[in-house]
C-alpha cells in the first residue's frame, strides 16, 4: 500500500517527447486510471512508474521514496501485461511463484500465497497447467495472480483486458474491481477504452500527445470535460460539437449554430453571458437530445427540429444521425419507442443544463 | 438424408422447368466439366510434387544407402558390382577398418572437439545475440554488423597457423575447438539474433519486474524457451566440426590427435591400392552420430530455421 507521485515527469525519444510535464499524486488505495487514443502516453508512463523505461526528467515516488533510479524489482510493484507475458515454460504455479522464489521466500509461504491467490482468482485448478493448455480468459487471471501473489504496493495494468472478447471484458471488468476492493491497494490501470476508465476508476487522468489534459472523477470528467478533447473522448458516442455564436434576442440569450438556434435557459445564461457575441464551440451530448415526445421530466429544455439521415436501434435505446439545416451531422440518444423514419424532419428537445461552450481557439471549456 | 435429396432434386426439377430445358442441360454439362477439369489440375498437382519430392529424396539419401551397401562389399564387388546389393556381408570390413583408421581415436577426438565446440559456440553466441537483440547499447547495429561481415572473410590460415604455435596449440584438441569457434560464432549470432527478436519483449519486461537481472532473465526465461535456435545452431556447428578437414590437416600430427576426416585419409596412402570397402565402412561409422544428432533434433532445427518469419 502507497501512494504514487509524478512530479514533473519527462520522456524523450530522440526528439519525441512522449511524456510531457506529468504531475499526478495518486493516493493510497486509489484505482486510478490512465486514459487516451494511442500514443498519447499513458503506457510509457506507466512503463516509468514500473522503472522499464528511464524518466528524462522530473521525479517518481513511491509512497516517500524516490524510486527514479530503483530498478523495477526493488520498487514494490507488480504489473500485469496487455500479452499477459506468462513464461510458457513454466506450469501456472511456477509462473505464480517464479517472483517470490527470486526473492527467496520460504516454500511453505510460496505456497500458501500462490494458493490464495488461486482461490480469489478461481484457477486452483489449472495449476499445473502450462500457459499454452489455457484460454485467454485463463491466462489473465493467471497474469493477474502472479502480480497478487507479491502482496505488492502498487498494482500496475497495461491493457490487461484488450486481447479478451466483448462478454469476458465486462466479467473482468467486474473482477478487476472487486478485486481492487478486496486487497485495498493502489491500482494504476492503462487502456485505451474510455469504458472501462468510467466504469472501474476512482479518478481518470486523460492523456494526449503526451500531455496530461484533465485528472478527475468519472462524473465529474463526463460532466465538466476540461476541454474539447476530453469532452469527446469520454462518453460514447460522442459528445456533437457545432461552431456557434452566442447573441442575445428579445433579452434572451441564444445558441446560433447557422444551422439551428437554442434558447438558453436563464440558470445557464447568467454564466454565459459574459461570452455574449462572441464564437464559440457549442458542445451537447447524445443523451442530452431526447425526441420532444419522450422527454424526462425537469430539464431545461430548448427545442430543435432535424431530419433524420440514419437510425440505429441498440434494442434499450436508439441513436439518432440527424442533420441541420446546414448539413452538419449530430448524434441523439432517444428513447426506444420514437418512430423514426429516415428522412422525416423530427422534433427534439436539447437539456440546456447539460450543454457546453469552449473557446474555438484554445478549445478549453470557457465556464467551470 | 432420403428425404432431403428428394426436396433437393423437386427444387432442381423446379429450376429445370423454369430456364429452357437445353440451356440448362448446357450448364449442367459445364459444370460437371469444371468440376472434373478442376479435380484434375489438384491430382496433377500433386503428382508433380510428390514427382519432384521423390526425386531429390533420392538424389540426397540414395549416396548414404550406396556408401552402406558398399561397405559390405569385397574389394573386388566395389568395383565389379558397383549398383547391386553385396553378395555376401562382409563384415570384417568394419574392424579392419576399425583397426588400420584407428577409429576409436578418432571418434573420441570427433566428438570431443564437435561437442567441445557446440558448446562454447552455443554458450558465446546465445549471450552475444541476447544483448544484440534485446539489450539497448550504443554501436549495437554496428557491432552486430561487424560480426555478420566476418562470415564472408576469408580466413588467413598462416597468420593463424603461426598464432596458434606461439600458444603451443598445435596437435592438441583445444586448438582445434577455438578457431572452430571463431569461425562459427557470427552464423550462430546470427541466427539466435533472429530467433530473440521474435520473442515479445514484454516476456523479458514480466521478468525484470519478477525480480530477474538481464542474465538472470535470459539464465531462466529466455534460454529454456529457445530450443528450436539451440538445435539449429548445434546441428549446423556439430556438422561443420565433425567435417572439419583443412584445420586438422595443417594442426594435427600425432595418430591419437586424429579426427575422423584426417583418420579416414589413411587409406589412400596406406597401401599401394586402395580399400574402398573399408573406406565406405569407416565413413559409414562416421557419418552414424550425424544421422542419430539430425532425427532427434530435426523437428526443433526446421523451427529454428523459419523462427521470426512467420509472426506468432
Amino acid at each position: 500500500m502507497a501512494s504514487v507521485t509524478f512530479d514533473h515527469v519527462y520522456k524523450r525519444f530522440g526528439d519525441v517527447i512522449a511524456v510531457n510535464d506529468l504531475n499526478i499524486q495518486v493516493a493510497d488505495k486509489e484505482f486510478l486510471v490512465f486514459v487516451g487514443p494511442s500514443g498519447c502516453g499513458k503506457t510509457t508512463s506507466l512503463r516509468l512508474l514500473a522503472g522499464l523505461e528511464e524518466i528524462s526528467d522530473g521525479n517518481i515516488m513511491i509512497g516517500d521514496r524516490v524510486v527514479n533510479d530503483v530498478p523495477p524489482k526493488d520498487r514494490d510493484i507488480a504489473m500485469v501485461f496487455q500479452s499477459y507475458a506468462l513464461y510458457p515454460h513454466m506450469s501456472v504455479y511456477d509462473n505464480m511463484a517464479f517472483g517470490l522464489k527470486l526473492r527467496k521466500t520460504p516454500k511453505a509461504d510460496i505456497d500458501r500465497r500462490v494458493k490464495e491467490a488461486a482461490d480469489i482468482l478461481d484457477i486452483g485448478h489449472l495449476l499445473d497447467r502450462k500457459p499454452k493448455q489455457l484460454s485467454g480468459c485463463q491466462r489473465q487471471r493467471v497474469a493477474v495472480g502472479r502480480a497478487i501473489v507479491r502482496e505488492p504496493a502498487v498494482f500496475l495494468f497495461d491493457e490487461p483486458l484488450s486481447n479478451l472478447d466483448a462478454k469476458l471484458r465486462v466479467q473482468t471488468r467486474a473482477q478487476l474491481t472487486r478485486l481492487h476492493q478486496r486487497l485495498a491497494t493502489t491500482f494504476i490501470y492503462v487502456t485505451h477504452d474510455q469504458v472501462e476508465a468510467m466504469t472501474m476508476a476512482s479518478r481518470i487522468a486523460v492523456m494526449k500527445d503526451g500531455l496530461l489534459q484533465q485528472i478527475d472523477s468519472p462524473k465529474q470528467l463526463y460532466d465538466h470535460p476540461r476541454n474539447v478533447f476530453v469532452a469527446g473522448f469520454i462518453g460514447s458516442p460522442s459528445m456533437n460539437f457545432f461552431d456557434a455564436t452566442l447573441v442575445e434576442n428579445n433579452g434572451k440569450l441564444e445558441v446560433n449554430t447557422g444551422g439551428f438556434r437554442l434558447e438558453v435557459p436563464e440558470e445557464k445564461a447568467k454564466d454565459w453571458r459574459p461570452f455574449k457575441g462572441r464564437e464559440v464551440i457549442f458542445g451537447i451530448r447524445p443523451d442530452d437530445i431526447h425526441a420532444k415526445s419522450y422527454v424526462a421530466p425537469g430539464i431545461l429544455q430548448a427545442d430543435l427540429s432535424a431530419r433524420v439521415d440514419v437510425v440505429e436501434l441498440m434494442g434499450n435505446e436508439i441513436f439518432l444521425y440527424l442533420m441541420s439545416k446546414d448539413d452538419k451531422q449530430f448524434v441523439a440518444r432517444v428513447d426506444p419507442r420514437v418512430t423514426a423514419n429516415i428522412g422525416e424532419q423530427v422534433d427534439l428537445a436539447v437539456n440546456m443544463a447539460n450543454a457546453h461552450i469552449f473557446d474555438p481557439k484554445t478549445e478549453i471549456s470557457l465556464v467551470d | 438424408m432420403g428425404p432431403l435429396r428428394l426436396e433437393a432434386r423437386k427444387k432442381m426439377n423446379k429450376t429445370t422447368l423454369v430456364s429452357p430445358p437445353s440451356l440448362a442441360r448446357a450448364g449442367k454439362k459445364s459444370l460437371v466439366v469444371a468440376k472434373r477439369s478442376a479435380r484434375l489440375d489438384q491430382w496433377l498437382v500433386w503428382l508433380a510434387s510428390h514427382l519432384i519430392l521423390i526425386f531429390f529424396t533420392i538424389v540426397v539419401v540414395y549416396p548414404v544407402i550406396w556408401m552402406f551397401l558398399a561397405s559390405f562389399k569385397s574389394n573386388g564387388e566395389v568395383v565389379s558390382n558397383v549398383w547391386g546389393l553385396p553378395t555376401t556381408l562382409h563384415w570384417e570390413n568394419y574392424t579392419s577398418a576399425w583397426q588400420t583408421a584407428q577409429l576409436g581415436y578418432a571418434l573420441l577426438n570427433s566428438v570431443i572437439v564437435s561437442v567441445g565446440t557446440v558448446i562454447v559456440v552455443t554458450a558465446l553466441a546465445a549471450a552475444a545475440a541476447f544483448a544484440f537483440a534485446k539489450l539497448r547499447f550504443r554501436y549495437a547495429t554496428f557491432l552486430f554488423l561487424i560480426f555478420i561481415f566476418t562470415m564472408q572473410a576469408p580466413v588467413p590460415v598462416i597468420p593463424l597457423y603461426v598464432m596458434l604455435v606461439k600458444l603451443g596449440l598445435t596437435n592438441s584438441r583445444l586448438g582445434l575447438i577455438l578457431p572452430m569457434v571463431a569461425g562459427g560464432l557470427p552464423l550462430a549470432i546470427f541466427i539466435f539474433r533472429a530467433f530473440f527478436q521474435s520473442l515479445p519483449s514484454e516476456l523479458l519486461d514480466a521478468a525484470k519486474v519478477d525480480g530477474c537481472t538481464d542474465f538472470v532473465a535470459f539464465l531462466r526465461i529466455v534460454l529454456p524457451i529457445s530450443g528450436p535456435a539451440i538445435a539449429t545452431v548445434t546441428i549446423l556447428q556439430f556438422v561443420g566440426a565433425w567435417n572439419e578437414y583443412f584445420l586438422a590437416l595443417i594442426l594435427v600430427r600425432s595418430p591419437e590427435m586424429r579426427t575422423i576426416p584426417l583418420a579416414i585419409q589413411v587409406f589412400f596412402y596406406a597401401w599401394g591400392r586402395t580399400e574402398w570397402q573399408q573406406v565406405f565402412a569407416a565413413l559409414s561409422v562416421a557419418s552414424l552420430p550425424m544421422i542419430i544428432l539430425y532425427m532427434i533434433m530435426q523437428r526443433q532445427f526446421i523451427q529454428g530455421l523459419t523462427a521470426g518469419s512467420v509472426k506468432g
